[in-house]
C-alpha cells in the first residue's frame, strides 16, 4: 500500500479540530480559518508579559507554566497546519 | 563549537557501523525534498511555522555547510539508533520517519519485516528515496490508534508523531509485542534538563510512558536525544 493522502489528511484535520475547540473556535469550520486567525486566538488564550519576564533570572513558576502551555499550544497547531498543507499538496500531485 | 567538532571527530574513529546514510546522500535527498516542498507554496511565515524542527528539517539538511552536515556528531547519533535496532534483533518493525532517518529505515527493511506509517514522511520516501529493492507494508495513524493489525518487536518513531496528543503514545506502546522496544527519536529539548522541564509536554510524555505498568523507560540525552521504552513481558496486566 502506498501513501494515502486522504487518510493522512483525515487524521491531521481531526487533531486540528480538537485544537480549534480548545481555542473556542468552530472545529467544523477548519477550512474557513487562516493560520493567522488561529495563532492569534491561541496567543490571546495565553497572554504573557514575555519581554518583562525574560530579563529576570528567577522566573515565577506560574509564568513558566503558562509560557510552556503557550509554546506547546502554538507549536502543535503550527506543526499540524504544516502537515495539513503537505497532505493537501500531495493531492495536487495526484496522490 | 570547535571543541565539539574535535570531540566527535575523534569519537567516530573508534566506532564501526552497518548502514548509516552518507552525508552526501542525505544532502542530495534533502535538496530534492526541499525543492518539492517549495512547489507546494507552503506558508513559511513566522506566524505560520515558528522555529519548529520538523518544518525546517530539509532546509537545514540541504545546506552543505550547515553544522549538522559538517559535524561527525551526525554519525555518532545515527550509530546510537542503529545499535538499538541491532541489539533488539526484531523480526517485525514499524518505522515512522524514513525520510529523516533513511539509513536506519534501510537497515530495518533489510533485517526485519518493516511497516511504514502513513504520513508525510512516507510520501517523501516514496517520491524521492525508495527503489525496487525496498519491501514494506504501511499502517495508518487511525489503525495505530485503534490498535488493530500487526504488532511489532521494534518501533522507531519520532517525538512529533505524538506531541500534539501525548496520550497517543500509549497506542504505539500497545502495538509492541511482549519484550519489544520502542525507540523515540528527537526527544531532547534545551529546557528538558532544567527545573522548568516539569511544565513541558515532553516531560508529560515521559510520565505517561513511565506510568504504563509494563514499561521500562530510558533516556539518552546525546545528539537530539533518544527515549527507549521496553515492554516488559514478565509483568502480568
Amino acid at each position: 500500500m502506498s501513501y494515502n493522502a486522504a487518510k493522512d489528511l483525515e487524521y491531521i484535520e481531526e487533531q486540528l479540530c480538537f485544537y480549534l475547540l480548545v481555542l473556542g473556535l468552530d472545529g467544523s469550520e477548519l477550512r474557513g480559518y487562516t493560520i493567522d486567525e488561529i495563532i492569534n486566538k491561541a496567543r490571546l488564550l495565553t497572554p504573557l508579559p514575555i519581554k518583562e519576564y525574560e530579563e529576570k533570572d528567577d522566573k515565577d513558576p506560574i509564568y513558566l507554566y503558562i509560557l510552556n502551555q503557550r509554546v506547546s499550544l502554538i507549536g502543535n497547531i503550527r506543526r499540524l497546519w504544516y502537515f495539513r498543507q503537505l497532505a493537501l499538496g500531495a493531492f495536487t500531485y495526484g496522490i | 563549537m570547535e571543541y565539539e567538532v574535535n570531540y566527535f571527530t575523534n569519537l567516530v574513529k573508534i566506532i564501526k557501523w552497518d548502514d548509516i546514510e552518507l552525508v552526501e546522500d542525505s544532502i542530495k535527498k534533502s535538496k530534492n525534498i526541499n525543492d518539492y516542498i517549495t512547489t507546494l507554496n507552503i506558508d513559511k511565515r513566522k506566524i505560520a511555522v515558528g522555529m519548529d524542527f520538523t518544518i525546517w528539517y530539509f532546509d537545514v539538511f540541504s545546506e552543505e555547510s550547515h553544522f549538522w552536515n559538517t559535524n561527525p556528531a551526525y554519525f555518532y547519533a545515527a550509530a546510537a539508533h542503529e545499535f538499538s535496532f541491532l541489539t533488539a534483533n526484531p523480526r517485525t518493525s514499524l518505522m515512522t520517519i524514513p525520510a529523516f532517518n533513511t539509513g536506519l529505515a534501510r537497515l530495518m527493511g533489510k533485517k526485519s519485516k518493516m511497516t511504514l506509517l502513513n504520513n508525510y514522511q512516507l510520501n517523501f520516501f516514496e517520491k524521492f528515496i525508495k527503489d525496487e529493492t525496498w519491501d514494506y507494508e504501511t499502517v495508518t495513524m487511525q489503525e495505530i490508534e485503534s490498535e488493530t493489525g500487526r504488532k511489532y518487536d521494534f518501533i522507531s518513531m519520532c517525538l512529533h508523531d505524538v506531541l500534539h496528543n501525548p496520550e497517543s503514545v500509549i497506542h504505539f506502546f500497545n502495538m509492541l509485542n511482549s519484550g519489544g522496544t520502542l525507540m523515540m527519536l528527537y526527544t531532547g529539548l534545551d529546557n528538558l534538563y532544567t527545573d522548568e522541564s516539569i511544565y513541558t509536554e515532553i516531560y508529560e510524555l515521559h510520565q505517561i510512558l513511565k506510568n504504563i505498568p509494563s514499561s521500562i523507560v530510558y533516556h539518552n540525552p546525546t545528539g537530539a536525544a533518544i527515549t527507549y521504552v521496553i515492554k516488559d513481558g514478565t509483568i502480568e496486566l
